[in-house]
């Protein structure tokens, strides 16, 4: 963090230092500060939806008003007093966990937060056939920042839901598994057996090393995405960590001169 | 089946390639394939570089949009709020019988697809269906047979004449100084339009629905061109007068004679008395209820008598197509005056000496918005009209885009210099088709003039209007939702801690205002903001067009000085309560849309003012003002509310989309007999979160009309949580219907009625008529056609 | 304050493999031992090579991350990866050239060589190597 420009400000009764622009969320954690949040990530832009990160803000300027809004989008600002666990804040916070409950009650993850705001069970009406969904959109978003926006969200409302075009295998998914990885319930599932990678209804095959022949963990559709939006030139993506460990450890031993020694002939085995 | 991609690449070698269009592109394509076919929208990604997910989102979160084809005729039932209290629910279930689908679904023979939609803006002819582009007013259960023999493809409206005798001489006109525009304005004002007398027919889609289509077409062809020059006469075809009960309208200037309900058939005798001989047709006036006489002058109809127009001044009084009438009226002197003798920053700074606050719904004052604007620091400025106006019951904004469309450019223009943007653009609801059509051809006359474009007027200034066509989704009326649209995503809202102004459109500093907002602007530049500071109250300044429907004598488009008290538009401009006898006193009036609240009977001497509305647990909101009698049951209308907003909600933060969803169903509970004491305390504990917790203001004000409501009546609530009982014999669940065998003459035209075979009793052979509770659907046909009011309801 | 340069010299490696023991003690987390960022193969019959992160100057785990969890420090050329931002993608595990980004067997985080920061900042194989095969050099 720079040191020039910071400005003072308070959370939770404490004096902090922050610097322009910096949201809410990590002027807390620097300050040692939870938040819970659902639909943050730091690989992707702050949504703004699950407003689980609501905090309590005010300025001596509003006179005695409060507002609340989320800690990852709102900008720390010079003589910001904000408090993350207050009455009114704890309220929004257990409304809108009870809420995911009757969504998604089977998830372990809502279960375990909804219980820290004292609900153990909804007193919404549940849904009809629940799934692990909470509607974060971390998975359509990293899809979009990592990926090639294979997912989206469809619909709208209540029958909003993420989903591919025309409910089929998504045509430009490349098996990247991000989505499946940043999703906080687990609602996203893939499998991986021998040469394939499946995941939204598609098969993927699994790029392989081109010295052994294993299978590399990124399909092959994954590194030709890579290559190209990496700008990085294919080969780096054609062999496996331990080949690429064996080739160097060659290198390293030839130009270290043991070859001239008569430790290491031409063409000798690596081993580790 | 193959779909032919011809039309397909015909539409999109139309538009640039570029994401932003995307929106546009679909429209474009569901006109012509009446629907979105896979392989079309395969090519719409490829070719406007947009991710395939993403054109596949945009397609289903907009209500437009179809994936699978639709109907010939589509027949989309408007549940807005003055159509749902008028009977719409009766009429859609009725539709639902006899084409045997449901809303959202198409006939096997492809003939008919039936939607329920929101709000369509001709609120005074509830209930409406709209057959493909047409619309139809006061439709009844009884009448929907009719409806569906609608032709499937009517024009909407009349085709302009092939040239207006009394054009300009010089069509090719273009203003390269103010003084050319000043000489030009000044010659129009001595030429003929000018002075001879005019025939007023209102074209506005209220009138339309009405007929009005045929009674322009007989007026042109009964007087042709020399006709027209023998009577010293010009046909003018204007927008919405707002009075749209009494349509079709016809007006004939300068004597102000004004005729109601006009039908072709009454054309010969309006051109033959009135026009020839000055006389004046009885039948044809307006009858006050006040004084039950009938009044000639349209200046002295109480209704436009009490009213204060200045967003509204021109509409009715003069052709939106025409250019050369709006200058009549001193159109663009006020964009004239601002480029010739005022800087952008004195323009700015009359704005916010005038204190002019948004007519949108929100009611921040404008001249602060544009200060920041102007402050804020960007590549490029945009300066947007919403025109999106969702709230149901509301169609001021759309009399104003129909009617006065050089109105609302002109003040774009104006505040377009005093913010040094060049860019701008007019967001219009994908439900006003004949606004797109009037705003379009206005921007096309303002350019070939030199009154839009490169260098307007030789100032030096440069600005262009786009016209943007929303996709049926009243989340895109909330300012950051609309701009994403205009971008060409889905409607989402952002979260306002950076305002638009800094970080809006593009993420460049925009102003956004409201329609209604914008053509206010020209007058308060022309007549100085002393003369605005003249009227309205201490905290809102000016005057607010309200839509005044329901169950009122004189439904229509009011504009009054703020301050002016609800019982005086109601009872005043209003002509009073519709329904005579016990049911039809007043109960309740609803303001500020679904964002808003109900007010009561004691509340009705409340002024009208942004703050004290809110303060009163309602909000002024756009300017639906909907009166309810005894006859609606507010808890059905909180339910109401809360069914349109889990519609609308674009369903991103949990507390709204969640929140809303949960409440709907608990109130639902409620309408249906199976209410739980802790019901209440349930709704306003999780009122609370919504308010505070929910991303836009769609849903932090969702919860206002639940709340209103359980404020001024509750006793509604636990009558029917307690006592399982709707006071106002509403809710189907809680009612029943049943024959009063003394006053029925048994002709039997209920058991024609009823879809449902629930009456039985043979007609004419004396048996006592008996309904069937449990086959009993409660849709009210037997009702409506009693004429000896035999059925009861309790 | 100076830089550290982690210096190696492979003809000096007996293949003792301190290095990797050193590694996994420090990054252990709970008690538990870590992975070894670090590791030593055999070349031949009796040449050993300890391969472990060169801090390259213009990595190729840098620009293969899709996300930019992997950032390298301006002062120090220490390259990082942000846990929290890394969405597992596998690309850099692939990417290195020299194969030096690891994956944690457990947790299935990636993880590579950051030269002991924030464990120290003195990198412990250097620590513990007894033949000064691996060796730390101050930048002036």
């Amino acid at each position: 963090m720079e040191q020039e420009n910071l400005f003072e400000m308070t959370i939770n009764g404490r004096r902090v230092k922050a610097a322009p622009g910096e949201l809410l969320l990590h002027v807390a954690r620097r300050a040692g500060i939870a938040i819970p949040t659902l639909c943050d990530h730091p690989a992707v832009e702050p949504f703004g939806s699950c407003r689980l990160c609501v905090v309590e803000v005010t300025r001596e300027s509003w006179r005695g008003w409060k507002g609340i809004m989320t800690a990852c989008l709102y900008p720390a600002a010079e003589g910001l007093v904000v408090e993350t666990d207050s009455d009114r804040v704890r309220h929004v916070r257990r409304n809108v966990l009870d809420m995911l409950l009757a969504r998604c009650p089977d998830s372990a993850l809502i279960q375990r937060l909804a219980a820290e705001y004292g609900v153990t069970r909804t007193s919404f009406t549940v849904r009809d056939n629940p799934d692990l969904c909470i509607l974060c959109g971390l998975c359509t978003r990293v899809c979009e920042t990592a990926a090639t926006s294979a997912i989206s969200t469809v619909q709208r409302g209540h029958h909003r839901e993420v989903g591919t075009p025309w409910g089929g295998p998504p045509p430009d998914c490349i098996g990247c598994l991000a989505c499946a990885h940043v999703c906080p319930t687990g609602h996203i599932t893939f499998q991986e057996q021998g040469l394939t990678r499946s995941i939204w209804g598609r098969e993927f095959e699994l790029q392989r090393c081109g010295d052994c022949g294993k299978p590399l963990p990124l399909t092959v559709d994954q590194a030709a995405f890579l290559a190209q939006r990496q700008e990085l030139d294919p080969s780096y993506f054609a062999r496996c960590a331990d080949c690429q460990r064996k080739s160097v450890a060659q290198t390293m031993g030839r130009i270290a001169g043991w070859q001239r020694l008569g430790l290491v002939q031409e063409g000798e085995e690596v081993a580790s | 089946m193959q779909v032919d991609i011809k039309p397909t690449e015909q539409i999109l070698a139309r538009h640039p390639a570029r994401p932003q269009f995307l929106i546009s592109v679909l429209q474009d394509i569901q006109l012509a394939y009446r629907y979105l076919p896979r392989e079309a929208l395969e090519r719409v990604a490829q070719a406007l570089h947009v991710p395939l997910a993403r054109v596949y989102g945009v397609a289903t979160f907009y209500k437009t949009f179809s994936l699978s084809p639709r109907g010939e005729r589509e027949l989309r039932v408007c549940t807005g709020t003055a159509c749902h209290i008028r009977g719409a629910p009766l009429v859609l279930h009725e539709l639902q019988s006899r084409l045997g689908i449901k809303p959202g679904q198409t006939t096997e023979d492809l003939s008919f697809s039936l939607e329920a939609v929101n709000c369509v803006g001709a609120c005074a002819l509830a209930p409406v269906v709209m057959v493909n582009d047409v619309a139809h007013g006061n439709v009844s259960v009884t009448s929907v047979r009719r409806l569906l023999k609608a032709p499937a493809r009517g024009a909407a409206e009349p085709a302009p004449p092939a040239h207006d005798p009394v054009r300009t001489p010089d069509p090719a006109v273009r203003y390269a100084t103010v003084e050319d525009f000043r000489r030009h304005v000044a010659q129009v004002k001595g030429s003929e339009l000018a002075t001879r007398r005019r025939v007023l027919m209102c074209c506005g889609t209220g009138c339309l629905a009405g007929g009005a289509q045929g009674v322009a077409q007989a007026f042109a062809e009964q007087l042709d061109d020399g006709k027209l020059a023998e009577l010293n006469l010009v046909l003018k075809r204007t927008g919405c007068h707002g009075f749209c009960e009494k349509g079709p309208l016809v007006v004939l200037m300068p004597r102000g004679l004004f005729y109601k309900n006009v039908k072709p058939a009454d054309v010969p005798a309006i051109i033959e008395r009135s026009i020839v001989h000055d006389e004046v047709i009885e039948e044809l006036l307006y009858v006050e209820p006040s004084t039950g006489k009938p009044v000639a002058g349209y200046g002295e109809i109480e209704f436009y008598a009490q009213q204060t127009r200045v967003a509204m001044r021109n509409i009715g009084l003069m052709d939106p197509a025409s250019l050369d009438d709006y200058l009549l009226r001193d159109g663009y002197a006020a964009l004239a005056r601002a480029l010739s003798e005022m800087t952008p920053d004195g323009v700015l700074t009359t704005i916010e000496k005038a204190r002019l606050r948004g007519r949108g719904g929100g009611g921040f004052d404008a001249g602060r918005k544009w200060r920041s604007c102007r402050r804020a620091e960007g590549e490029a400025r945009y300066v947007i009209a919403n025109g999106d106006e969702g709230d149901p019951g509301a169609f001021m904004d759309r009399s104003i885009m129909e009617g006065d469309p050089h109105g609302v450019l002109e003040g774009m223009i104006i505040g377009a210099y005093a913010l040094e943007s060049h860019q701008g653009y007019i967001y219009v609801r994908q439900e006003y088709p004949l606004a797109v059509r009037h705003l379009q051809q206005a921007i096309e006359d303002a350019r070939a003039r030199n009154l839009l474009g490169d260098d307007i007027l030789g100032s030096g200034f440069s600005f262009d209007i786009e016209i943007s066509r929303g996709g049926g989704a009243f989340v895109c009326g909330e300012s950051s939702a609309l701009m994403r649209s205009v971008e060409g995503k889905v409607g989402e809202p952002r979260a306002k801690y950076v305002h638009a102004t800094d970080k809006g459109l593009w993420d460049q500093p925009t102003v956004l205002n409201n329609v209604e907002t914008w053509v206010t602007v020209p007058r308060i530049v022309e007549q100085g903001a002393d003369w605005f500071l003249g009227l309205g109250t201490e905290g809102s300044k000016g005057t607010k067009a309200f839509s005044l429907v329901g169950k009122v004598k004189n439904t229509g488009l009011v504009e009054v000085e703020m301050g002016t008290t609800l019982r005086q538009i109601i009872f005043g401009p209003g002509g009073g309560m519709l329904d005579m006898g016990d049911r039809g006193r007043f109960k309740a009036v609803q303001t500020g849309g679904p964002s808003g609240g109900c007010l009561p009977e004691s509340m009705l001497d409340l002024a009208v003012d942004f703050d004290t509305l809110t303060e009163a647990g309602s909000m002024m909101g756009s300017g639906g003002m909907i009166v309810m009698d005894h006859s609606t049951c507010m808890v059905d209308v909180a339910r109401y509310f809360l069914s349109f907003l889990v519609d609308e909600s674009c369903g991103k933060c949990v507390p709204c989309r969640e929140g809303l969803f949960q409440m709907y169903h608990i109130v639902s509970r409620i309408c249906e007999g199976q209410g739980r004491p802790e019901d209440l305390a349930q709704i306003e504990d999780l009122s609370q979160s919504i308010l505070v917790g929910s991303l836009c203001a769609l849903g932090k004000s969702g919860p206002n009309p639940v709340l209103s409501t359980l404020r001024y009546f509750r006793h509604e609530y636990e009558a029917h949580i307690n006592e399982r009982r709707c006071p106002a014999g509403v809710c189907k669940a809680l009612i029943t219907y049943s024959v009063v065998n003394a006053s029925c003459d048994g002709c039997g035209a209920c058991l024609k009625a009823c879809a449902s075979s629930a009456i039985l009793g043979t007609p004419k052979k004396g048996d006592t008529f008996n309904i069937d509770e449990a086959k009993c659907d409660r849709c009210g046909a037997c009702v409506t056609v009693c004429k000896r009011g035999a059925i009861a309801v309790a | 304050m100076s830089t550290l340069r982690l210096v190696v010299q492979p003809q000096y490696c007996i293949g003792c493999r301190a290095c990797e023991m050193a590694c996994a003690f420090t990054h252990g987390t709970n008690g538990q031992v870590g992975a070894s960022r670090c590791q030593t193969l055999t070349v031949g019959k009796e040449a050993y090579v300890p391969v472990l992160c060169l801090q390259c100057d213009h990595a190729a785990c840098v620009q293969s991350c899709p996300v930019q969890a992997i950032t390298q420090d301006p002062v120090t050329r220490i390259i990082h990866v942000d846990q929290e931002k890394c969405v597992r993608c596998m690309a850099c595990t692939v990417a290195c050239p020299f194969g030096n980004m690891h994956v944690d067997p457990m947790g299935g985080f990636v993880h590579k060589c950051d030269l002991c920061t924030g464990h120290g900042d003195y990198p412990r194989c250097a620590m513990f190597c007894p033949t000064r095969c691996l060796s730390v050099e101050r930048e002036a």
